[in-house]
């Protein structure tokens, strides 16, 4: 693409109204952990859109596809052989030491390497050091890729050789019973995913949370071994039951609990689920989407000679703004214009935006699109098709 | 033909608006806490020779910021914009480009893409030419899915695999989808960013010992970045898949396509002299 082209866009956007209004609203007390403390300051501005952009209305949908899972296990457990479940082959396998409770105190489980591995399946038992694993990654090496990542985790891809189906992984390394892995089984050349998808990807107290999941290609799902659950981000877990769907399940939550969490920090739905085919399938898949307080709403659109009045119903203190996606047209065909943002600090009560819009002769502006946003607890409150 | 008119003026104002315009440029790094990004983020040598393309080599500032944080934090984008307007105000520069690597790139967007949350980012924003994003995780990367994965909290033992930085967990795939969809503008669906936002993209990591191009920016790194390809496309560079890196923006383009010897740009080498990637982002300006 053309930079020079975009210079010339630039230079229209430059155009743009940005204005700092001079005095802040009123202070209010309510700061704590969940409030940002943000500027009070009332701030506009006006951004050009292109004619041709293909912009999506309305509230946006969230997807995501998982060809991975992982479980948790014990010592005892990896000591005596864990089954590990793939379908194509060259599966990507991870080894991270968790924290547990040994004799009552906690403690991080002993890292694992490559060399305290034995993996066996149809094709016989390797040692994952020494078998021809096509690669193998030590917890040292894994630390200086991503140190803040990898920290103690070791992996090893299966050998080709080894084919694909179900693997029992052990160790011969003296471990403690109580200590505490987590296994990561990404099955990357599978052509078998968990698909996950939600309508909508904000959500509010007193709604209904639903996320649909599915198997690609023809798996039918294991309802007996599959589960679905609400994760908070400071981790408080909500189980979601599950009812059966034309296709794939339907995971569903009333959310009528404490929606309180740091701004901007997402909740996750998480599904594990397994197929009834002969050839076991098993993966885990993570959605995140927010659930907020809904601390404000829009009351009212009224449209004049200048422009629009949005009516605002606060019933926390905070900073807002309203972010009012405008499309123009001579005829009936109209285009995106422009994006204003207006933001201001809010009390508790009824207040006005305004959005202006042309009056010129033969230009038509419409507002196609209006959005509530709480900047200090980063929710998206309200979107409003028009 | 009004419109070619028009076009034609607001075109050849934008060349006039360049060429005499104060230039500036900011190098804003990625993830981490850096109080010495010159140094031990970018190293000298890049950012000496980016410098060069400057009429007033003192028209360059090396960000150090906070970027282990949430990108709306007031120690990631909120250090950045101080930054950011206090370089342009001081000396006076109306033409910025800000150039980035990885995570810088998504600080950036959210000021691009949040103009009211902080009085100071329209300024900012309009002095802006544009941002030259060096793979930015507009998309997330499915490492920091990884690790994320299965850390549950427990009362008794806190997260279990330990904590992870906000900005690890800001950068799961599922999180940026979030916020791409809400927060942030410039991806498919979404209406563009005010100013240009243009990507080098890294699409592989070569690590041969007997090529030397494998040692530009550290041998260790390299390797390690082939490991973690593991979990990633065929094209990526050791942290981030080219779907990451392209996701949001514009491509400007991809590193066989242009850097000497079609040499691809592993995630640490993009921010290092490797390849004539500082002569492309020195030329640009």
């Amino acid at each position: 693409m053309n930079k020079l082209k975009a210079v010339t866009f630039a230079s229209l956007a430059a155009l743009s109204l940005a204005t700092v209004a001079k005095k802040a609203p009123s202070d209010s007390k309510e700061i704590n952990d969940y409030l940002l403390p943000l500027d009070k300051k009332a701030v506009t501005f006006s951004q050009k859109l292109m004619p041709d952009e293909n912009i999506t209305l309305g509230k946006t949908s969230l997807s995501v596809s998982s060809k991975s899972y992982y479980q948790t296990i014990n010592g005892a457990a990896l000591k005596s052989g864990v089954w590990l479940y793939t379908t194509a082959e060259k599966a990507v396998v991870r080894i991270t030491p968790a924290k547990s409770l040994v004799n009552g105190k906690t403690a991080l489980s002993k890292t694992l390497e490559p060399t305290d591995l034995v993996l066996s399946g149809n094709n016989g038992e390797f040692n994952v050091s020494k078998s021809g694993m096509s690669i193998q990654a030590s917890s040292q090496q894994l630390n200086s890729a991503h140190p803040s990542i990898f920290k103690n985790s070791s992996a090893f891809v299966i050998d080709k050789s080894m084919g694909k189906g179900d693997f029992l992984l052990k160790t011969n390394k003296s471990i403690d019973d109580n200590s505490k892995y987590l296994i990561h089984v990404f099955d990357k050349n599978s052509n078998v995913s968990l698909d996950l998808k939600s309508s909508q990807s904000s959500f509010s107290q007193g709604q209904l949370l639903r996320v649909k999941a599915k198997f690609s290609g023809n798996q039918n799902i294991d309802y007996a071994m599959s589960n679905a659950k609400l994760i908070s981000p400071t981790g408080e877990q909500y189980d979601m039951s599950l009812n059966k769907g034309k296709t794939g399940v339907n995971a569903n939550l009333k959310i009528d609990f404490d929606t309180q969490r740091k701004p901007g920090e997402l909740w996750k739905v998480v599904f594990d689920m397994n197929s009834d085919s002969q050839d076991k399938v098993k993966r885990t898949a993570e959605l995140a989407i927010d659930i907020h307080e809904k601390t404000a709403r829009i009351a009212k659109v009224k449209y004049g000679n200048s422009g629009a009045e949005v009516s605002v119903n606060v019933d926390k203190p905070g900073r807002y703004e309203i972010r009012s996606w405008i499309f123009t047209g001579s005829g009936k065909r109209m285009e995106p214009g422009r994006i204003e943002y207006s933001a201001k600090w809010l009390d508790e009560g009824n207040h006005t935006f305004l959005v202006p819009l042309s009056s010129k002769k033969g230009l038509r502006e419409e507002i196609k699109q209006l959005q509530l946003m709480d900047q200090s607890r980063l929710a998206v409150l309200d979107i409003l098709e028009q | 033909m009004r419109n070619l008119y028009l076009t034609a003026f607001l075109f050849a104002m934008a060349l006039f608006n360049t060429a005499f315009a104060n230039t500036g440029i900011a190098l804003v790094h990625g993830t981490g806490n850096p109080s010495d990004a010159y140094n031990s983020y970018w190293k000298s040598e890049f950012v000496e020779s980016v410098r060069q393309g400057l009429d007033n080599s003192s028209n360059l500032i090396v960000v150090n910021c906070n970027f282990d944080k949430y990108m709306w934090d007031a120690a990631a984008s909120g250090c950045l914009a101080t930054q950011l307007h206090d370089f342009i105000t001081s000396k006076n520069i109306d033409d910025l480009i800000v150039v980035t690597h990885s995570n810088g790139g998504n600080v950036m967007r959210w000021i691009m893409s949040n103009p009211t949350w902080d009085s100071r980012y329209p300024r900012i924003i309009d002095s802006l030419r544009w941002v030259n994003a060096i793979a930015p995780s507009s998309g997330g990367t499915p490492l920091a899915d990884a690790v994320m994965q299965g850390n549950m909290f427990e009362k008794v033992l806190g997260w279990i695999l330990g904590f992870k930085t906000d900005a690890v967990r800001q950068q799961q795939e599922a999180w940026m989808a979030y916020y791409n969809a809400n927060w942030l503008l410039g991806t498919g669906g979404r209406p563009s960013l005010p100013k240009g936002f243009w990507t080098i993209v890294g699409s592989d990591v070569e690590s041969a010992m007997w090529d030397r191009d494998s040692y530009c920016g550290g041998y260790a790194e390299t390797v390690g970045l082939e490991v973690t390809q593991n979990w990633l496309d065929g094209c990526s560079d050791g942290f981030l898949n080219c779907s990451s890196q392209n996701a949001a923006g514009s491509v400007w383009f991809y590193d066989k396509d242009r850097l000497r010897g079609g040499e691809p740009l592993n995630h640490n080498q993009s921010r290092r002299k490797c390849f004539n990637l500082d002569v492309f982002i020195r030329n640009d300006i």
